[in-house]
């Protein structure tokens, strides 16, 4: 199963670097769906199966909870609020896509360098799974600052997520099913959340542009705010 | 050996843009220019006359002979039969391979220079820059294969390697080998970079370096672009390819086969996507060279 595990992180690194350059919404919901997908499979090709033989119920569970929550569920719910709020297809980047592409590139082998005195993990073949892991993480900080878009800043925490995920199936995985679970619960109650308030933004102030918040003002301003902006962006 | 399957290849060459057109006239339900229209083309254009400018200097009246005669020495230096020393005329180091493609590229963008037209002078800039662009894939490339087999020659260095490290470095490999696919496209001015359907000269990059050579000398230009594409899907191919226990014979079947293989590859990438924008393409190549230089992280970690 090395391999199999080798190919599903390198698929980890590969969705990290195109969801830095992609610049369509659709498409960064549909990458992040498809590292939903991995994050799933993740527990069952890291088990060791010709040794410790068929995995507990546990193991199938969060695959399944994972692969579903995160491959099906929250990018469902995602789409279904962009399509609600009726958001630009674009995204809008603080840091250009070519930059944030080079930054994410620059993430990875930083994190290869950091993990490499962490040494051999517990599992064997699990070498990549921490480096792998913390690639994903600074990729998801890193686009929750880097796009302006409060759907974008709810995909980064997603795919900050699926690194927690994936460097939980790659050193805990015994001990690691409870806690992610929990996680995951966390994580589906915020990007709930983060929906609904993604869409009072949007009933609010006809822009998803989360610095235009940092310039709120008294509600007198606001209205002139709103006034010029007829037609405006959404 | 390894003579007569150059010399097959050499002949081999102008199939295999007639395969890419093939493909491509497939995917659009045309019946399509045949297999064989290249050589014809060839033939034809070696029958007419050779007008050059006046203007234009002996740079302009070698450049074509110069980008042909590179590209055929870097295929009589091209491991065709072996994975190793065996039967070759000379032992390269792979920097002397691709730059000997570089120095047929060089000359063909100093003999569009030449003509002082001004189509010409923006398709060698373009052709200058996506070169700039694409060395560094092509050399990261390399140097995963110099620390995957230990040695810089070319022939020791493709396929010089055992069967096990497919499995211990697949996933370097298969980046490696999507990275030099990009390259490919990008070093034989092939859809998304540049679209060789296309007579506009203001999305051109070849052919618009070339509007004004005619005859022999286009012919010349036509072989050799054809013969680079060959020796590149060839490296892609041989690359993959682990030490063997086969023949000369099967090996260079297997090579050959290969080839015609990234040329199919080639024309369904055509037919399915389109080509970007200009300034969109340096992206493509980034991500190559980023998936280039993951092979070797992953190879070294």
């Amino acid at each position: 199963m090395r391999e199999f595990s080798e190919i599903l992180l390198a698929s980890f690194l590969l969705t990290d670097i195109i969801l830095a350059g992609t610049g369509r919404l659709r498409q960064a919901i549909r990458l992040v769906a498809l590292q939903g997908w991995a994050v799933g499979l993740l527990p069952l090709v890291m088990w060791n199966w010709t040794e410790s033989g068929v995995p507990g119920i546990s193991v199938f569970a969060v695959a399944a909870v994972n692969a579903l929550i995160k491959g099906c569920a929250l990018p469902w719910l995602l789409s279904y609020t962009v399509r609600k709020v009726d958001a630009r297809p674009e995204l809008e980047p603080l840091v250009g896509f070519r930059a944030s592409r080079i930054v994410v590139f620059a993430f990875a082998v930083a994190s290869f360098a950091a993990a490499r005195p962490l040494g051999a993990s517990a599992i064997p073949g699990a070498e990549l799974a921490i480096p792998v892991a913390l690639a994903t993480m600074g990729t998801g900080l890193f686009l929750v600052c880097a796009r302006r878009k409060a759907v974008t800043q709810v995909l980064g925490f997603i795919v900050f997520e699926n690194g927690i995920a994936a460097f939980g199936s790659g050193i805990m995985m015994e001990i690691g099913i409870i806690v992610e679970l929990g996680i995951l619960l966390d994580v589906f109650v915020l990007v709930f959340l983060l929906g609904i308030a993604i869409f009072q933004i949007s009933r609010t102030f006809s822009s998803l542009d989360t610095d235009q918040l940092s310039t709120l003002g008294d509600v007198h301003l606001m209205h002139i705010r709103k006034s010029g902006e007829t037609g405006g962006r959404k | 050996m390894n003579i007569v399957a150059l010399i097959a290849a050499l002949v081999a060459a102008p199939l295999m843009p007639g395969i890419v057109n093939k493909v491509k006239a497939l995917f659009a339900g045309r019946r399509g220019p045949g297999l064989f229209r290249l050589y014809f083309d060839i033939a034809k254009l070696m029958r007419k006359s050779c007008p050059r400018s006046a203007t234009s200097t002996w740079i302009f009246d070698i450049a074509p002979a110069v980008g042909l005669a590179s590209t055929v020495v870097a295929a009589a230096i091209f491991p065709w039969t072996a994975s190793g020393d065996a039967g070759l005329f000379t032992t390269a180091s792979a920097i002397t391979f691709f730059y000997l493609m570089g120095l047929g590229r060089f000359f063909t963008v100093l003999g569009a220079l030449d003509t002082g037209s001004a189509f010409e002078g923006m398709g060698a800039s373009r052709e200058a820059f996506y070169s700039a662009l694409v060395e560094p894939v092509v050399f990261t490339i390399l140097g995963f294969l110099v620390l995957l087999t230990n040695t810089t020659s070319l022939s020791g260095m493709l396929g010089g390697y055992d069967a096990s490290a497919w499995s211990r470095h697949s996933i370097s490999l298969i980046f490696a080998a999507t990275a030099f696919f990009v390259a490919l496209l990008s070093e034989c001015c092939r859809v998304p970079f540049d679209d060789p359907e296309t007579h506009l000269e203001l999305t051109m990059i070849h052919e618009a370096m070339v509007l004004d050579n005619s005859g022999p000398d286009l012919a010349f230009i036509h072989y050799a672009a054809a013969l680079k594409f060959e020796l590149l899907a060839a490296f892609l191919v041989a690359a993959l390819l682990p030490e063997t226990a086969l023949g000369p014979a099967a090996r260079f079947g297997i090579v050959m086969a290969g080839a015609v293989a990234v040329a199919i590859a080639v024309g369904v990438v055509e037919s399915v996507i389109a080509r970007m924008r200009f300034l969109k393409t340096p992206q493509v190549i980034t991500g190559a060279f980023m998936l280039a230089a993951l092979s070797v992280i992953l190879y070294v970690m």
